[in-house]
């Protein structure tokens, strides 16, 4: 579906994207996970041909370039940034922009109301955008991106400031775009998202691809050992036979092997009155990759 | 072209739905049009009648005559309607001292012996004039000239006044010693020759027209020069009030031009700030990524403006109607209007891609605006700046639209005439286009 080689870019002093390369399978949902400023949305750009690479191309399935009229016509764009037109009803935004893409009559009809459908955004069509939540105004951003039939659709951390029920909402709605076997590319900074969306995850820092993977494999390679917490009933046993540091009743290490040294306490007859084990996750990989140090 | 027309659908629909936008682009123009309308219209009649105080100080038939002469001329205003005490001279002037006054003109006692008569040594007459308004003194000069010469017709027409003024100046001539004797026979034959003229255009009046009171033929027989002024365009001459009174309407044609492109200015500032707003609010990175040409999006915002320039145009106009003003050749105001609009919409484009922000754009587009006003004649008439100002305006696209509109309306320019500022006016809309549509380009990558 979409092959990138070799992206790079460059503004002025800064190297935004670095030698991005990686595909993304029609059908795939593709993350792009990334601290502020490592390259994330200037990729989007020039995955949708708004920003032309210094190196390096871009290309659509049938070989097209994402700069060709033709090629954006099977783009969807859901920017972070809330894109609406606020004096215009939700029904209007999706008029618009559905004309701009070439619908009209039944079908432009068919399609605002599928899109207004699967944002639950029917009864509030008429209003003005300017009297919407922000969770709805969320909604119908991403209801003008599909609102064409896309094959494509390109997600910008599309779940920012908006409440649980609209992100679970959100979701759902992701989830029946993939089931309609869509392409997505989704960016965030929420790891959860990620894991549940993503079939498959790319972590990129100074505009350069740092690992490329699904979840869990990324776990399994860069997440490293889970850590292990056991607050023991009694502690008056030998301690040089405990595995990790104890300090009060809790003793806690980290290993490869969790079940092992659990099995061996209860063979050593240690009272253990609660056992805690936490497994690396997509956080644990993405700041095992990036660091802990603050971007700004 | 579909899409450059729904964008433009569009932004004619944000445009109507942003009430506070609509006033100031639609309403508020129209309102400062008609205002500076009625201001420049009020320059062109109110204004040109001087405010003055005459002091008559001699009291006589001809000091009396001379203050009506003055009143004829139609161009000026007596405070005090010429009566006087010895107070008002110093009231007079101390008006004029503090601006209530344009002057203050005192006919000194001993005015009426020899006023009106050429070869005398007359009584000066005093005039203090406020020294802010030295514009006007050449005016009140030529107005005062004028009416002597009335006093000199008014002699003339008296039958034994004028018998009595040539047996005078004869016997003056004759007792000047001074004067060689064949200059002094000289004069004498030239007055006597000016009395047998007189005679004859009395006698001739009189056969024609039985009532000898009848001033302007007499005045046109002894006038020493003769002025006509020639009808330019519509405009009605400036010396005739009557003519003015007439078409009191017809003020609005010569101001009304000016209000047009007030409203036009500010009709392009609203929408020059409507690209950068779009990509402040975002909307313009989707429109950057649905399959449009960067021109095309450029394209439906001017013919927005385009559209909404036309509609301020046809409002002024309306107005402009409703006020008295009639357009000399709609074809040719409907060319004007369409060529402004293209015009203005290609500036639009400009001042759109200047600034990052709306707050800039606005700024800049007034600014802008304001000063291709000022130097374009939109402010004061071109016929009111000095040379060089005059010769800048030429870099200002206000004094083309305001030649087309004024060719349109009062002018009577032909087609062909049109030709020189609609050009210059459709030059400047194609530039605008082409350098807004590749600064766009550079900008947004």
């Amino acid at each position: 579906m979409i092959r990138i080689e070799g992206l790079y870019k460059r503004f002025a002093e800064t190297v935004a994207v670095d030698g991005v390369s990686l595909q993304i399978a029609s059908g795939e949902t593709f993350g792009l996970l990334g601290p502020n400023g490592a390259g994330k949305s200037t990729t989007l750009q020039l995955i949708m041909g708004i920003l032309t690479p210094d190196r390096g191309s871009v290309t659509f399935s049938g070989n097209r370039d994402p700069r060709e009229l033709a090629a954006r016509r099977q783009l969807g764009f859901a920017p972070q940034q809330l894109s609406l037109y606020e004096e215009l009803s939700g029904q209007e935004n999706l008029k618009f922009f559905s004309r701009i893409y070439g619908l009209k009559g039944n079908r432009q009809q068919q399609q605002i109301d599928w899109a207004l459908e699967l944002t639950g955004l029917q009864n509030r069509a008429q209003d003005p955008v300017k009297t919407y939540s922000g969770g709805m105004k969320r909604r119908l951003n991403l209801a003008l991106a599909v609102v064409h039939d896309p094959s494509l659709i390109l997600l910008d951390e599309p779940t920012v400031g908006i409440d649980p029920q609209s992100r679970y909402h959100l979701f759902d709605n992701i989830e029946q775009l993939q089931a309609e076997g869509r392409t997505i590319v989704y960016t965030t900074h929420y790891m959860d998202e990620a894991q549940r969306l993503c079939d498959r995850i790319a972590i990129i820092d100074r505009g350069r691809i740092l690992a490329l993977d699904t979840v869990d494999a990324l776990v399994t390679q860069y997440g490293g050992r889970s850590e292990v917490r056991v607050e023991l009933a009694d502690v008056a046993v030998d301690t040089g036979s405990l595995p990790g540091t104890l300090t009060g009743h809790m003793l806690q290490w980290k290993s490869d092997t969790p079940l092992v040294e659990l099995a061996a306490l209860a063979a050593a007859a240690v009272s253990v009155r609660s056992i805690e084990i936490t497994r690396p996750n997509l956080e644990t990989v993405f700041l095992n990759l990036t660091g802990h140090k603050l971007r700004d | 072209m579909h899409n450059v027309l729904v964008i433009a659908r569009k932004d004619l629909q944000l445009l109507l739905r942003d009430r506070l936008g609509l006033f100031f682009i639609l309403a508020f123009p129209a309102i400062m049009g008609v205002i500076f309308g009625a201001i420049t219209g009020s320059f062109q009649t109110d204004q040109a009648i001087l405010e003055i105080a005459v002091i008559d100080e001699d009291h006589s038939p001809m000091s009396a005559r001379f203050v009506a002469a003055l009143l004829e001329t139609g161009s000026v205003q007596i405070w005090n309607d010429g009566e006087s005490s010895p107070s008002d001279r110093q009231q007079a002037l101390d008006r004029v001292r503090r601006g209530r006054l344009a002057a203050a003109v005192v006919l000194p006692s001993g005015f009426g012996e020899t006023a009106g008569i050429p070869w005398s040594e007359p009584v000066a007459i005093e005039v203090g004039i406020d020294p802010s308004r030295t514009a006007e003194r050449g005016m009140l000069e030529g107005l005062l000239l004028r009416a002597a010469g009335d006093l000199f017709a008014a002699r003339l027409r008296d039958p034994a006044g004028r018998r009595a003024l040539f047996a005078s100046s004869r016997q003056q001539i004759e007792r000047a010693d001074a004067l060689p004797a064949v200059t002094r026979g000289l004069l004498v034959q030239l007055l006597n020759l000016l009395q047998t003229e007189a005679e004859k255009g009395l006698d001739r009046q009189a056969t024609d027209d039985p009532d000898t009171s009848n001033v302007s033929a007499f005045s046109a027989e002894l006038a020493l020069a003769r002025v006509e002024f020639l009808p330019i365009g519509r405009e009605p001459a400036v010396e005739i009030r009557t003519a003015w009174r007439d078409k009191v309407g017809s003020r609005w044609d010569l101001s009304f031009p000016q209000g047009i492109l007030w409203g036009v200015l500010g009709c392009s500032a609203g929408f020059a700030i409507s690209l950068v707003r779009e990509q402040q609010q975002g909307t313009f990175l989707r429109l950057q990524v649905a399959p449009l040409a960067r021109s095309q999006i450029l394209a439906g915002k001017a013919i927005a403006c385009f559209v909404t320039v036309l509609t301020v145009i046809a409002i002024m106009v309306g107005l402009g109607c409703a006020l008295g003003m009639r357009p000399g050749s709609p074809f040719l105001l409907a060319l004007a209007a369409l060529c402004i609009a293209c015009c203005f919409v290609g500036i639009m484009l400009v001042m759109s891609v200047t600034g990052r922000t709306a707050e800039a754009v606005n700024g800049a587009a007034w600014g802008i605006g304001v000063l291709m006003a000022m130097f374009g004649g939109g402010m004061v008439p071109l016929v009111f700046m000095p040379g060089f100002m005059r010769t800048i305006s030429i870099f200002s696209p206000v004094r083309w639209a305001v030649e087309a509109l004024e060719g349109a309306i009062w002018r009577d320019y032909s087609t062909m005439e049109m030709l020189g500022p609609c050009g210059v006016l459709m030059a400047i809309g194609s530039i605008g286009f082409v350098v807004g549509t590749l600064v766009l380009k550079r900008r947004t990558g």
